[in-house]
């Protein structure tokens, strides 16, 4: 049979493969594969021109059989001399970098976009120009077929591109009529004429209007009377005229009259040509914010003036412990300006010494737990002044988190004065008491040493008037005995009431001291001694000289002192001893005895009223003597101590001053 | 290995653990396929085959038999499913070890993705590897399940077993143009619908009558057509044949193996003894200088009912060439629905009523 003729049927099939314009991987794989399965190949491959650099040409595959790297390379200039016109190129070897096929290669350029390249192993049917030229024009028709199918395929991805975007428009007006229609902002069309043309819904219901009536209105009859407080809040600059967005914050009467604060942006409206047609304003009602910011300015200007005019000491720290705030009262208290203190550690600059360990350890629990042993209570501390005065506060804290962050704010109150109130309070507390036990001790030795006397003084009168009415009361020989016990108790009646009205002129600084030159030795011996029932035994020390005593006061001491001498030691063998001692200074008179002393602890009260130590049991006495001595010495400007070992006696020392 | 008329334990007797045990079984047996698998599988033998008309060796030709050849435990078999499905470029995961030298391919016969199959074993393999083969299925061209492995036995399927033995490929088919070239100018896949614009089966039974006055009717095409196949032309080598099996009611003709829509074809037309001097060609050009350890043939069993009683004439052939070449006539061999061959030498082709005999040599 004819093999042209079927060369011919075959460039035929050939031709009729390349009218194709669909993917061209797949008319290039049958274009080869049909190639191969033909003629007496064994490889074939589309290359396409991808990029040139440093004076070498890159080619990308489109495809091969078999298959190979994805780009090969050949030199500029080799190829340019290989490839001049569109006949075909016979080689012995490819003329590419990176082909994997070794035998006899043919080539034909496809126009600008590529290489054709051919193989043969087949040693008896090699490549030849003469059987390869006559595939030059179904390669031709190959090379429009794969531009073709290329420009297809870019013209079909840029209608999908465009199907796309155009879904995406249909989709997002879709989604913007939508979101204009349900979204809680009002929107509002106006021409250029501000005369409105359309409202969504929104509006509507913000507004109180219905569509019907807002269409056609003027914005401006929309705007409240008070509308004077326009405000316009932000503004594009530099725009073209009419691109720019600006923002407004307006007031609008809705239909009910009511005023509403609403923030509004326009922006311009075109139609489809461009022109501007009007404005579209956005609105968001900000009548409840515009109202919670007035509170809210009214509230904070309310602390700050309850800050600033308080008048305790108000003190915020951060939770490192630094000064955040620091009020008009703290800077009076703590003489720190607070330009001193922010940002410093209050630790560092009130906190004495003893409480800073305990501060910063208070400080790092109550971080740690949420629990402050100190917190919401008032507690008496005290703080240290700039100029490190310690004084007593009042100190109250509270804690507050905000922000994940924690503060403390600390109340003080300076309680100085208070302080100092409640001590002379205390002390007059405690005078009142002694005073009430100085009178229930009165009256408790009064009703005593009242009725005591009183009563030995009725009984033996009852005796007398006895043996006065049985007649023989001068027989009776007991009768001086009953005399003499009325005498005694009414002396005793009679010293009791001296000793109360001297105690009472001395509460009065009444009591006459008339002071005189005196030799006291001589004094002691002539006008004491004489009157005493029992003496001491005197011892004198020092030259002797005068000095300024009240005589009668003086008697009065020392009668005192000698008497309680011999009364508190009775059981003793020794006598008392006196000693008037002349020194330099002054004149220094003890009396000593040896009796049953006084307990240590009644030692600093003996010299008080009605107070009687704890030991003397039934020894007599009214608890005043000593009480007298002591007013009468320091009426000399003079000193009496006194110093005692129970069961062993006393001394009781004066001083008088020599001048 | 050759058993004539194998029971399912005869089979499993002669399979060997840690290799892979290749079988080739004719349609016609008393081994249920899904049984063997499982017994493979519960022995733990690794198995492929495939299913076909006949088996052939040195003694004659067999339509009730069984071949089990042993591959080495490094093969590693890949097998393709769904080859006929419009998805090219699917078939071959994981990739072939290139360090082999040779691949035994075996395809369902009656499968549409033949050719696509092939292209992307050239796309992918070029001609690193030699392929030898054939497709399996049945006489009856009933489509059905004809390629199995440990994993199942399938339908449109392939089978790659490469090994690292050299082959060497003698191809031939011996058929002769009568009529041609002509276009088929509308075809699909493996049908012929159209030739030179007219229904494929009038311009075909028209053209026979007029060059060899034999009349062809649709009732018993195949028993005319057999002898009359299509030559697609290619450059160098005898024309790649392409058998007529069916006509359809439309008139157009099923082919086995693809013939591509606007191909030029010749009508072809046999002579016994042009075919056997092909088997003798085909012979003499596989076992030419080399000594092989065994020689596989794949025969087209279109050859077979072509030759009818003469074919054991093309066995004596082959055998007498494989006494002369290696002094052993030994051979086995398929009798198979179309023949793979590529010798590192070209395109992978497919083709019809050819013989394909394999040398296959030491490693």
């Amino acid at each position: 049979m004819n093999d042209e003729l079927t060369r011919l049927g075959l460039l035929y099939e050939l031709s009729l493969t390349t009218i194709k314009h669909g993917d061209p991987v797949v008319n290039a794989r049958d274009f080869i594969n049909k190639l191969l399965s033909r003629k007496a190949l064994n490889y074939g491959a589309i290359w396409l021109d991808s990029h040139e650099e440093k004076g070498v040409l890159f080619f990308k595959r489109l495809y091969s059989s078999p298959s190979q790297k994805d780009q090969v390379s050949i030199d500029k200039e080799k190829f340019n001399a290989i490839f001049s016109d569109s006949m075909p190129v016979i080689t012995d070897a490819t003329v590419f970098e990176g082909v994997g096929v070794k035998g006899h290669f043919c080539y034909f350029k496809l126009e600008e976009i590529g290489i054709l390249e051919i193989c043969s192993e087949n040693q008896k049917e090699k490549v030849s120009y003469e059987s390869m030229y006559p595939f030059r024009d179904v390669i031709d028709q190959f090379t429009s077929s794969l531009i073709g199918g290329f420009a297809n395929q870019n013209l079909k991805e840029e209608i999908n591109r465009r199907k796309l975007a155009e879904k995406s428009l249909q989709s997002h007006k879709r989604k913007y009529e939508q979101i204009i229609s349900n979204i809680h902002l009002g929107l509002l069309e106006i021409d250029n004429n501000e005369t409105i043309t359309y409202a969504n819904s929104s509006f509507c219901d913000l507004s109180g209007y219905d569509l019907v009536d807002l269409v056609g209105l003027k914005a401006s009859d929309l705007l409240s009377n008070e509308s004077f407080s326009i405000k316009r809040v932000k503004e594009k600059k530099n725009e073209p005229e009419g691109e720019g967005v600006n923002t407004y914050e307006l007031l609008i009467s809705d239909n009910k009259g009511n005023d509403r604060w609403f923030v509004v942006s326009t922006v311009p409206n075109y139609d489809p040509m461009g022109v501007q047609m009007g404005l579209v304003g956005v609105f968001l009602d900000i009548t409840r914010q515009k109202m919670l910011a007035t509170e809210n300015e009214f509230k904070d200007t309310r602390i700050k003036k309850l800050f600033d005019l308080s008048l305790d000491a108000l003190i915020t720290i951060n939770e490192s412990g630094r000064v955040v705030e620091w009020n008009k009262q703290a800077e009076i208290i703590f003489h720190y300006a607070e330009k001193e203190v922010l940002g410093k550690s209050v630790t560092e600059l009130i906190m004495p010494e003893k409480f800073k360990k305990a501060h910063n350890d208070g400080l790092t629990n109550y971080l740690k737990t949420g629990h402050g042993p100190v917190l919401n209570k008032r507690v008496e501390i005290s703080a240290v002044k700039k100029n490190g005065e310690e004084f007593p506060i009042e100190l109250t804290i509270f804690p507050l988190k905000f922000q994940e962050k924690h503060y403390f704010t600390a109340i003080i109150i300076d309680i100085t004065e208070r302080k100092k109130t409640s001590t002379k309070l205390q002390e007059a507390l405690e005078k009142e008491k002694e005073l009430n036990k100085m009178k229930s001790q009165f009256i408790s030795m009064t009703s005593h040493e009242l009725r005591t006397p009183l009563t030995t003084i009725k009984s033996n009168n009852e005796i007398i008037s006895y043996l006065f009415e049985q007649g023989n009361i001068s027989e009776n020989k007991n009768f001086p005995k009953y005399l003499r016990r009325i005498d005694e108790n009414v002396n005793r009646l009679t010293k009791l009431v001296n000793d109360i009205l001297i105690l009472g002129k001395l509460d009065s600084k009444v009591v006459p001291f008339n002071p005189v030159k005196c030799d006291v030795l001589d004094f002691i011996s002539r006008k004491i001694f004489p009157n005493l029932t029992e003496t001491p035994v005197l011892k004198v020390s020092g030259d002797q000289y005068k000095i300024n005593i009240d005589k009668d006061l003086f008697i009065n001491i020392l009668n005192n002192l000698i008497e309680n001498a011999f009364k508190y030691s009775e059981a003793s063998e020794k006598r008392p001893e006196m000693s008037v001692n002349f020194k330099k200074e002054h004149l220094e008179i003890t009396i000593k005895d040896n009796g049953i002393g006084v307990p240590l602890e009644d030692q600093n009260k003996m010299f008080k009223s009605f107070f009687r130590a704890s030991n003397v049991d039934n020894v007599k006495g009214t608890g005043l003597g000593l009480a007298i001595v002591k007013e009468f010495v320091e009426l000399h400007s003079g000193s009496i101590s006194v110093e005692s070992n129970l069961g062993l006696g006393t001394l009781f020392t004066v001083v008088f001053p020599k001048n | 290995m050759l058993l004539k008329k194998p029971l399912l334990d005869d089979i499993i007797d002669n399979l060997k653990h840690d290799i892979l045990n290749v079988i080739y079984l004719t349609e016609n047996r008393n081994v249920d396929i899904n049984q063997l698998i499982k017994s493979a599988n519960s022995s733990n033998k690794k198995i492929v085959g495939g299913i076909f008309p006949g088996l052939i060796d040195h003694q004659g030709k067999y339509d009730n038999a069984a071949i089990i050849q042993y591959y080495g435990n490094d093969s590693d078999v890949i097998l393709c499913k769904r080859i006929g499905e419009e998805n090219p470029g699917k078939y071959l995961d994981p990739d072939l070890a290139f360090e082999n030298y040779s691949a035994l391919v075996l395809v369902d016969g009656l499968s549409t993705g033949i050719s696509d199959f092939l292209e992307e074993l050239h796309e992918k393999y070029g001609n690193a590897l030699s392929f030898y083969g054939g497709g399996c299925g049945s006489l009856t061209l009933d489509i059905g399940p004809c390629i199995f492995s440990n994993d199942g036995f399938f339908q449109d399927a392939a089978l790659i077993v490469p090994h690292k033995q050299n082959v060497r490929l003698g191809i031939a088919h011996g058929w002769k143009r009568i009529a041609g070239p002509f276009v088929a100018n509308k075809a699909n896949k493996n049908v012929i619908e159209e030739i030179n614009w007219q229904k494929a089966f009038d311009f075909y039974a028209d053209t026979i009558k007029k060059k060899t006055e034999t009349v062809i009717n649709p009732n018993d095409f195949f028993k005319y057509s057999k002898g009359f196949p299509f030559g697609i032309f290619r450059e160098g080598y005898e024309d790649v044949v392409r058998d007529p099996i069916k006509v359809n009611a439309d008139g157009s003709i099923v082919c086995v193996g693809k013939v591509p829509a606007n191909a030029t074809l010749n009508i072809l037309h046999g002579k016994k003894e042009y075919l056997i001097e092909s088997a003798r060609d085909a012979t003499n050009k596989a076992l030419a200088n080399v000594k092989p350890e065994s020689v596989f043939v794949v025969d087209c069993i279109s050859r077979v009912l072509y030759l009818e009683d003469n074919f054991d004439e093309e066995l004596d052939a082959i055998r007498q060439t494989c006494q002369m070449a290696t002094s052993s006539p030994l051979f086995e061999g398929v009798l198979s629905l179309g023949e793979i061959s590529s010798d590192k030498e070209g395109y992978i082709v497919f083709f019809n009523k050819t013989i394909v005999v394999t040398a296959i040599c030491e490693k």
